[in-house]
């Protein structure tokens, strides 16, 4: 029954599809469709047949306001032409006129012919479809602005978490060595005098132990309190070193401490290397060097001074100075 | 002070030492009658001749090389020959030869220059190979072989072999392992201002004292023997291996950086004659036992022609002594 009219219907908005309308010579508007449904898209277009000075004014909806701008699309430019694209929709059904816009060419103004949109609803008939049950609630993916707006005070327990991964995990321990190393080099040799005392060696025959432990013990601590080769350098060239480092360091290092030293040394290359065996009033005398001499060679804070010294002495390798002057070990070792 | 008795009695070998090495004063005496300073090359002779070991001598000429040998030939009352070795020589120049007699239709055996005491083989590099290895044989085995018969060489048998430093054109350079049969390796410089100045005037004024025969051979062989018995502790022992093994595994006494500086490390031949040397240095200074002043004092003689330089050592202008130097600046003394 309805059949015939709404033939026509569509007929009439095929051709408004397909028409085109022409507002002068100058300007046109089209649209790829008039009808839609509740949603759909409509494509609308403003042609201008000129580049220069053209000002597309603002979209001009229609009075109910029933009618939306999905998206503004830039002016598209061609050959002596401008076009201006707009997607628009409406969520109510009606029939709504879009007004005309007024476009400024060359200061001139134009007007465009309004268009009129239908826009229907989708009938619905609920007794042929069938029932489906309600659907639960559907849960959409978080994004991390999501996250970012929900958690960002864990943020903050980002360096915490960070500092105890570090504490666990990525920090190396201190070792047993480096603990050491960190004890400063007097109190260093006191404890490890204090600790071959307690061993008795001497008492029980073990001399030369004994001495190979107390010359160790002073020889570390030289090295390490004032930075002087000891560890790899003899009993002659120590002595000459410390001389040297005395007089150049300007350190009040006095000469009975480096006399003390040298008689503990000797006395220690005797019993390593001669089989000597000192009486017991003899070792108990060089401990008590040992102690004067951890004190005699104690630095306070004259550090940056004895640096350069050091640097000098180190230069000039004890080998290479008894080379060339061997005089020095020759003399010394008599 | 006492002695510990644990099978060796140093005190009774220092005793030793003390009375066998009266010489040496003696000697050092009479050869400073007309070698002024040079001190180094007169106990490097000494040691030399107490190790039972030569001698390679580098210095430029005029340093009295010839002079200080032949000095030592006539202080203690020995036989002195100079071979002054050049491109034509041949071995049977040094050694001798098998010279036809008329008188007794047969060929009669003429001794050459190395049978004696005391030879100065002097610049042996300008000798080819063969004379070379005839005369390093006969240093090895203390022995000559002219025809069929083999004659044993008169001890003390004291080869001091020297090399120009600054001439190398038209040299045989002596192989690593004929180098290695040398105890120490010289170097000798020029004597100080002072010293030249007391040579100039002595020279001048033909002042030099006449040298007598102090010692005798028979002194001199006993005081090797009395050399053998000087104490040498395993700590010395130990520490004399560790800077043998150091020209060898670098890598393993912390001197990674030397490993690709050294293309050969020191022999056993080295140890050897370093442990040797040693004793005989503590021999001169009239001590029986050994300290590791006596091993740093000859260490560079006895390793400065066992450890071979790589190519990048030499372009980088780092020479032996300056990896031994390395060596005993970093090993531990005992």
């Amino acid at each position: 029954m309805y059949a015939f009219p709404k033939f026509l219907g569509w007929c009439f908005y095929a051709l408004v599809l397909l028409f085109t309308i022409k507002v002068n010579a100058q300007v046109t508007v089209r649209t790829d469709t008039t009808k839609i449904r509740i949603g759909e898209q409509i494509r609308l277009e403003y042609i201008v047949d000129a580049q220069d000075e053209v000002q597309f004014p603002k979209l001009v909806l229609d009075s109910l306001q029933k009618m939306e701008v999905v998206k503004s699309f830039d002016v598209d430019t061609i050959k002596n032409r401008l076009i201006k694209k707009y997607a628009l929709t409406s969520f109510d059904s009606g029939r709504y006129e879009l007004p005309q816009q007024i476009i400024n060419i060359k200061g001139k103004k134009y007007q465009t012919k309004p268009i009129v949109f239908d826009v229907s609803t989708v009938a619905v008939d609920t007794t042929k479809q069938k029932l489906f049950p309600i659907k639960a609630i559907q849960s959409q993916a978080l994004s991390i602005k999501d996250y970012a707006r929900n958690y960002w005070y864990l943020l903050l327990l980002l360096p915490i978490i960070g500092f105890i991964i570090w504490w666990f995990f990525i920090r190396k321990k201190e070792t047993e060595e480096e603990r050491i190393a960190k004890i400063p080099p007097f109190e260093m040799a006191v404890q490890q005098l204090e600790s071959l005392d307690k061993k008795l060696l001497w008492q029980n025959n073990k001399t030369k132990e004994y001495y190979s432990e107390l010359t160790d013990i002073l020889r570390t601590y030289i090295e390490k309190e004032l930075n002087v080769p000891a560890l790899e350098s003899t009993t002659s060239e120590l002595i000459n070193a410390l001389k040297k480092f005395k007089n150049e360091s300007g350190l009040d290092i006095s000469n009975k401490t480096i006399i003390k030293l040298k008689d503990l040394l000797k006395e220690a290359d005797l019993v390593k290397f001669a089989k000597s065996k000192p009486y017991a009033e003899e070792i108990q005398m060089h401990r008590k060097y040992a102690d004067v001499i951890l004190e005699g060679l104690k630095v306070e804070e004259e550090i940056t001074e004895k640096e350069d010294v050091v640097e000098k002495i180190q230069e000039e390798t004890p080998s290479k100075n008894d080379l060339e002057n061997p005089k020095n070990v020759e003399e010394d070792a008599k | 002070m006492e002695q510990i008795n644990t099978g060796v009695d140093i005190r009774a070998i220092n005793e030793k030492i003390e009375r066998e090495s009266a010489f040496i004063d003696l000697l050092r005496n009479e050869l400073n009658k007309v070698i002024v300073g040079q001190k180094y090359m007169i106990d490097r002779l000494l040691i030399g001749m107490l190790g039972d070991g030569h001698i390679l001598l580098e210095g430029v000429p005029g340093l009295a090389k010839t002079l200080a040998i032949n000095t030592l030939s006539k202080a203690v009352k020995g036989s002195f020959s100079r071979v002054q070795f050049t491109p034509d020589l041949l071995p049977a120049d040094v050694i001798g030869t098998m010279i036809y007699n008329m008188k007794v239709n047969d060929f009669s055996i003429k001794k050459g220059p190395i049978f004696a005491n005391f030879v100065l083989a002097d610049e042996i590099n300008r000798a080819p190979a063969k004379v070379q290895s005839a005369l390093l044989e006969a240093m090895q085995e203390h022995q000559v072989t002219i025809g069929d018969t083999s004659f044993k060489l008169e001890e003390p048998f004291l080869v001091m072999a020297t090399q120009n430093p600054i001439e190398q054109e038209g040299t045989y350079t002596l192989p690593e392992a004929q180098v290695d049969r040398f105890m120490l390796k010289v170097v000798i410089d020029y004597p100080s201002l002072q010293e030249e100045q007391m040579i100039m005037r002595a020279n001048l004024n033909k002042s030099w004292e006449k040298v007598n025969a102090v010692v005798s051979l028979d002194t001199i062989l006993n005081a090797r023997k009395a050399v053998q018995e000087v104490y040498m502790d395993e700590k010395i022992e130990k520490y004399i291996l560790d800077i043998i093994f150091a020209t060898r595994y670098p890598e393993k006494y912390n001197l990674a950086d030397l490993k690709d500086l050294i293309s050969f490390g020191a022999s056993p031949r080295g140890s050897i004659n370093l442990a040797t040397a040693a004793k005989c240095y503590a021999f001169i200074k009239r001590r029986g036992y050994v300290i590791p002043e006596d091993v740093r004092a000859v260490v560079h003689d006895v390793l400065r022609h066992r450890v071979g330089v790589t190519y990048e050592a030499e372009a980088e202008n780092i020479s032996s002594i300056e990896i031994i130097d390395k060596i005993v600046n970093e090993i531990e003394v005992p």
